[in-house]
C-alpha cells in the first residue's frame, strides 16, 4: 500500500561494514522483580549519523527499551539479561558510577513533555548549567558562554534573554528546544527522542524534528526516535524497529518495513493511520437549518501578571453549524479554537458577539443558565483520563446527566438507558460497574461519548477527541463518531490540529489563526486547493504526508487485509 | 488481541518511592493500641473507679504509686483522692470537649472552604482574610479574652476551641477543592446540567473526604493541646471536676515530692496527641498511595 521508494535512505544500519556502532543492544530482557518479563530480547545497532525509529503502541515496550538503554528504568524494573554496548564498551557488569558516567557522556535524552521535564522553579540558565560537564559547570562565566552557544545552536533567538527566563515564560516549542540543548550539552554520541514532539502541534513538531535532524548531521549523532506516530518515523528515520508486547516484530530499513510490511501487526499499524487521501464524509446535501451559530464572537483573557494587558483569544469570529453538518475547526495551539468550542457549548461567555442555538439566542449569564439553554449541545473532552471522576463507576458517570437534567420518565428507566448507551458506544454492558481506572484510554473516551449522548443531544462539540489516544484506537473512535452521526442525525463541530482526523470525519472546515478565521470551505476544497498560505503550511507540516498521500493503490490498501482489521475490532482490547 | 492492550507498566523518570521502614508499619499499630487503652479506660471510668473522682481521704494524701495492686495503684493527690480515678474521669472532660470541638471545627472549616470554592471571588476573599485574621491572633489569647467575659461554661469553651481550630481544615480543604473544581470532570457535570450544589455533593465532597479524616485527626490533637492549656490556666473545666490540664497545674507545686500528680496527666496528654498524629499520618499515607486525587 506504500510505494517502495526508489531511493532508499542512505546508511541502513543493519549492514554496515567495519564501523563501530554507537550503540549495540543484543538480547536485552527487562523484567519486574516478581519475574514478569516486559521486554523479551531486543536487538539493534545504531551507527553514528544514523537514525532508528522505535514504533509501537502504548505498552509495546518502546519507551521501556529507550529507558533501559539510558539506565532510567522505573523503580522495580530491571534489565535481566542481554548486553548494551556503548561505543564498543559493555554497560552491564560495571559498577554503578562507571555505568552512569558511560551513559551520561554518550547519550542525550529528549523527553516527551517539556512542561514536566523542566523544573519550573529554575531559570533556563540554571537548568542548562546543570546539564553541562563538570569542568565547565564550575565556572559561571564559562557555563554562561556555553549555554548561550547551546541555545543558539538549537535555534533560539534572543538567547541572553531566554537564559534569564523561567520555563513558563517560553512556549512549548521553545521549551522543547531547551530540553534538546540540555541533551546535547555534553556532546553526546547519540540522541534519544522519546515521543519528543507528541505534545506539540504539527507546525511546531515539524520545526523541532527539523532541528533534531540538523543536529544529527552537524554533530554526527546517532538518533533514536521513539514514537507511536508512524508518520514521524517514516519521515525522519533510516531504520525502524516495530515493537509489540516487548518483542521485535519487524526490523529493517524504513522503506522496506513500511513499504512491504511482513508482519500483520505492522500492517495493522499502517492501516490505522487516518488517510489523507481517502473518501471525504458525505455532505448532508442542501443545508436546511442552522443549529448553532456564533456572530462576531470575541473573547479576551487578561495576561498573567499584568492586569492592563489582554490577549484576544477570539476576534469577531463568525461560525455557523448546519443540521447534519460535520464542521472542523483547525489551527495551531493558541489559535483560539478551544476558546471557541467552550463558548459554543456554554462553558464560557464571549465578551462580545451573539450565540444562537436552534434559532434562539443564548442569553444566560452563569454557566449553569447557559447550559440549561444549550442542553442539546454536548461536549466531548480531549483527555478522557481527566474527564471522568475516578471515584464513580461507569454507570454513575453515564447516568449523571440523566439524573441532573433528564425528564422524570428518563430518570425512572435510568439503568436501562445507561446499558443502551453502552451498546451505542460499543462497550460491553458488563463495563457498567467498572471504575475509570480499570479502563483503557479508548474505552474511557467511549464512556465520555456515552455520557455526552445521554440527553439525546442534537449537536456534539468535540475538542481534539482522539489526540490523546493510540493510533489504532483513534481510528476506531473516529469510526464510532462517524457511525453515531449517521445513526442519530447529529451535527458535529470538531476541533483538531490533526488534518488527517478531520479528513476522515468532517464535511466542512474552518481554519483559524490567532483568533481569526483565515479560510473556510468544504473538506475537499481545503485539502485539494487551499487558498490561504497558512492552510498550505499546515497541510505540509503533517508528518509522513509524502508517504501516505496520493499513492495510486492506497485506497485498496484499506481493504487489502480484511482479516487483520477485522480481528482488531473489539473495543474490549483498546 | 493484545495489540491494543493498554500499557501495563508505565515507564517514567519519576523518582522512586522512598523505601518504607519496618517501624512505619508497627508504629501506627502501637499508636492505635495506646489510643484504644486510653479511650477504653476513659469510657469505662465508672467501672474502673466506682467511687467517683472526688472521694477524699485526707489521711492518705500524696501516697506514691504502688503500680500493681494496692488501693491506689497510681497514688493519690493532695486531698488523698485516687489518681487513677481522677485520670480516667479527667479524660472524659479532656477528650470529650476536644472531640466535640474538633468535629465542629472540621465541619465549620469544610463548610467555609466549600462556600469559598463555589461562592466566587467575594466569598473566597472574605473567608480567606477571616482565616488570616484568625491565624494572626494567638488562640490562647483569644480564648482568655472570650472566657473572661463569657465565663467558663461548657458552651463558651467549645466555641472558643472551635473558632481556634477551623482554619486548618479550611485551608486544607479549600486548596484541594479548588483544584478539583477546575478539573474537566467537573465541567462534564456542568455540561450535564449540574449546579453548584450538585457539583459539591457529587464530586467535590467525595474527593475531599479522605483529607477530611486527616484534618480531623490534626484538629483533634491541636485542640486537645489548646484545651489542656486553657484548663491548665484555670479557664477550662472547674474543680472539683478533674481535667488533665487542670491536674497538671494542681500538681505543679509538689513536683519535687509528689511528681505523679502532675506527670501522669501530662503523659496522657502527650501520648494521646502523638498517637492521634501517628494515626493521622498513616491515614494520609494510605490515601496518597491509592487514587484519591487526579
Amino acid at each position: 500500500m506504500i510505494p517502495v521508494s526508489a531511493e532508499l535512505p542512505i546508511g541502513t544500519g543493519i549492514e554496515n561494514g567495519g564501523r563501530t556502532p554507537v550503540l549495540e543492544v543484543s538480547g536485552l530482557r527487562v523484567g519486574l522483580a516478581n519475574g514478569t518479563e516486559l521486554l523479551h530480547g531486543i536487538d539493534f545497532k545504531l551507527f553514528p549519523r544514523e537514525s532508528l525509529g522505535i514504533v509501537g503502541e502504548s505498552g509495546s515496550g518502546k519507551t521501556m527499551t529507550a529507558m533501559a538503554v539510558v539506565g532510567l528504568l522505573p523503580g522495580g524494573v530491571t534489565a535481566t539479561a542481554g548486553s548494551i554496548r556503548v561505543a564498543g564498551r559493555e554497560v552491564f557488569n560495571r559498577d554503578a558510577a562507571t555505568r552512569r558516567a558511560l551513559l551520561r557522556d554518550n547519550f542525550g535524552v529528549v523527553f516527551q513533555n517539556p512542561a514536566v521535564s523542566l523544573n519550573p522553579r529554575l531559570t533556563i540558565f540554571q537548568q542548562l548549567r546543570e546539564a553541562l560537564p563538570a569542568q565547565i559547570r564550575r565556572s559561571r562565566t564559562r557555563s554562561y558562554a556555553r549555554s548561550l552557544e547551546l541555545l543558539e545552536h538549537v535555534g533560539i533567538s534572543r538567547a541572553a534573554d531566554r537564559l534569564r527566563a523561567f520555563p513558563h515564560e517560553l512556549s512549548g516549542g521553545l521549551n522543547q528546544r531547551v530540553v534538546i540543548a540540555m541533551a546535547i550539552a555534553r556532546s553526546p554520541q547519540a540522541l534519544i527522542a522519546d515521543e519528543a514532539t507528541t505534545a506539540l502541534d504539527v507546525s511546531m513538531q515539524k520545526q523541532v524534528l527539523d532541528l533534531i535532524d540538523r543536529l544529527r548531521q552537524e554533530l554526527n549523532l546517532g538518533l533514536i526516535v521513539v514514537s507511536h506516530d508512524i508518520g514521524v518515523i517514516a519521515d525522519r528515520t533510516d531504520d525502524v524497529l516495530v515493537l509489540k508486547d516487548g518483542n521485535v516484530v519487524e526490523h529493517g530499513p524504513v522503506a522496506q518495513v513500511l513499504g512491504a510490511p511482513q508482519h500483520e501487526y505492522t500492517r495493522a499499524l499502517l492501516d490505522a493511520i487516518p488517510r489523507l487521501d481517502g473518501e471525504v464524509p458525505d455532505d448532508a446535501g442542501d443545508r436546511p437549518k442552522i443549529v448553532l451559530e456564533g456572530r462576531g464572537l470575541t473573547r479576551e483573557f487578561p495576561v498573567a501578571g499584568n492586569h492592563r494587558r489582554k490577549v484576544r483569544a477570539l476576534d469577531s469570529v463568525d461560525v455557523s453549524l448546519h443540521e447534519g453538518q460535520a464542521l472542523a475547526v483547525v489551527g495551531e495551539s493558541g489559535s483560539g479554537k478551544t476558546t471557541l468550542a467552550r463558548i459554543l457549548v456554554g462553558l464560557d461567555r464571549p465578551d462580545a458577539g451573539d450565540l444562537t442555538a436552534f434559532g434562539k439566542p443564548v442569553t444566560g449569564r452563569s454557566v449553569a443558565r447557559r447550559r440549561q439553554e444549550l442542553l442539546d449541545v454536548q461536549y466531548i473532552f480531549q483527555d478522557p483520563y481527566a474527564a471522568l471522576d475516578p471515584r464513580q463507576t461507569v454507570s454513575q458517570i453515564i447516568a449523571e446527566p440523566i439524573e441532573l437534567s433528564g425528564s422524570p420518565e428518563q430518570r425512572s428507566r435510568k439503568r436501562e438507558m445507561v446499558l443502551d448507551l453502552l451498546d451505542d458506544v460499543r462497550l460491553p454492558r458488563s463495563f457498567a460497574d467498572r471504575k475509570p481506572r480499570q479502563l483503557s484510554g479508548g474505552q474511557r473516551q467511549r464512556v465520555v461519548i456515552a455520557r455526552a449522548l445521554a440527553l439525546r443531544p442534537k449537536v456534539l462539540v468535540a475538542d481534539e477527541p482522539v489526540s490523546s489516544l493510540d493510533l489504532s484506537v483513534q481510528t476506531r473512535i473516529l469510526d464510532l463518531l462517524a457511525t453515531l452521526r449517521a445513526e442519530r442525525d447529529l451535527s458535529y463541530l470538531v476541533i483538531s490540529h490533526d488534518l488527517a482526523v478531520i479528513r476522515q470525519l468532517c464535511t466542512d472546515v474552518v481554519v483559524m489563526r490567532d483568533g481569526k478565521v483565515v479560510e473556510r470551505g468544504t473538506t475537499e476544497e481545503i485539502f485539494t486547493s487551499p487558498r490561504d498560505a497558512y492552510t498550505r503550511q499546515l497541510l505540509d507540516a503533517i508528518p509522513g504526508g509524502d508517504w501516505f498521500r496520493a499513492s495510486p493503490d492506497s485506497t485498496s490498501g484499506q481493504q487489502a487485509h480484511p482479516s487483520v482489521t477485522a480481528s482488531y475490532q473489539s473495543p474490549e482490547s483498546e | 488481541m493484545t495489540l491494543l492492550d493498554d500499557q501495563i507498566v508505565s515507564v517514567s523518570s519519576a523518582p522512586r518511592a522512598p523505601r518504607r521502614h519496618w517501624w512505619s508499619a508497627t508504629l501506627p499499630a502501637i499508636a492505635a493500641l495506646i489510643l484504644i487503652v486510653i479511650v477504653g479506660s476513659v469510657l469505662l471510668a465508672h467501672v474502673i473507679a466506682p467511687e467517683g473522682y472526688n472521694d477524699q481521704q485526707i489521711t492518705a494524701s500524696y501516697l506514691p504509686p504502688t503500680w500493681f495492686g494496692g488501693a491506689h495503684p497510681l497514688g493519690t493527690d493532695d486531698l488523698g483522692r485516687d489518681m487513677l480515678a481522677r485520670l480516667v474521669y479527667g479524660g472524659r472532660a479532656a477528650l470529650g470537649i476536644s472531640s466535640i470541638s474538633a468535629l465542629l471545627a472540621t465541619t465549620l472549616g469544610l463548610s467555609l472552604a466549600l462556600a469559598s470554592v463555589i461562592g466566587g471571588r467575594f466569598w473566597d476573599g472574605l473567608f480567606g482574610r477571616l482565616a488570616d485574621v484568625q491565624l494572626a491572633i494567638p488562640a490562647v489569647l483569644l480564648a482568655l479574652i472570650v472566657l473572661a467575659f463569657a465565663g467558663d461554661g461548657l458552651v463558651p469553651i467549645v466555641v472558643v476551641l472551635t473558632v481556634g481550630g477551623w482554619v486548618l481544615t479550611f485551608r486544607i480543604v479549600r486548596v484541594h477543592a479548588s483544584r478539583i473544581i477546575a478539573l474537566p470532570y467537573i465541567e462534564a457535570a456542568r455540561l450535564g446540567g449540574a449546579r453548584s450544589l450538585a457539583l459539591l455533593r457529587r464530586h467535590v465532597l467525595p474527593a475531599t473526604l479522605p483529607l477530611l479524616v486527616v484534618a480531623l485527626t490534626l484538629n483533634f490533637s491541636s485542640i486537645l493541646v489548646l484545651e489542656s492549656s486553657l484548663s491548665y490556666l484555670g479557664l477550662g473545666v472547674q474543680p472539683p471536676q478533674p481535667d488533665w490540664g487542670q491536674m497538671v497545674a494542681e500538681g505543679q507545686a509538689q513536683l519535687n515530692g509528689a511528681y505523679w500528680v502532675s506527670i501522669f496527666p501530662g503523659i496522657l496528654i502527650v501520648l494521646t496527641v502523638v498517637s492521634v498524629q501517628i494515626l493521622g499520618d498513616r491515614i494520609a499515607d494510605h490515601f496518597s498511595l491509592t487514587e484519591t486525587v487526579r
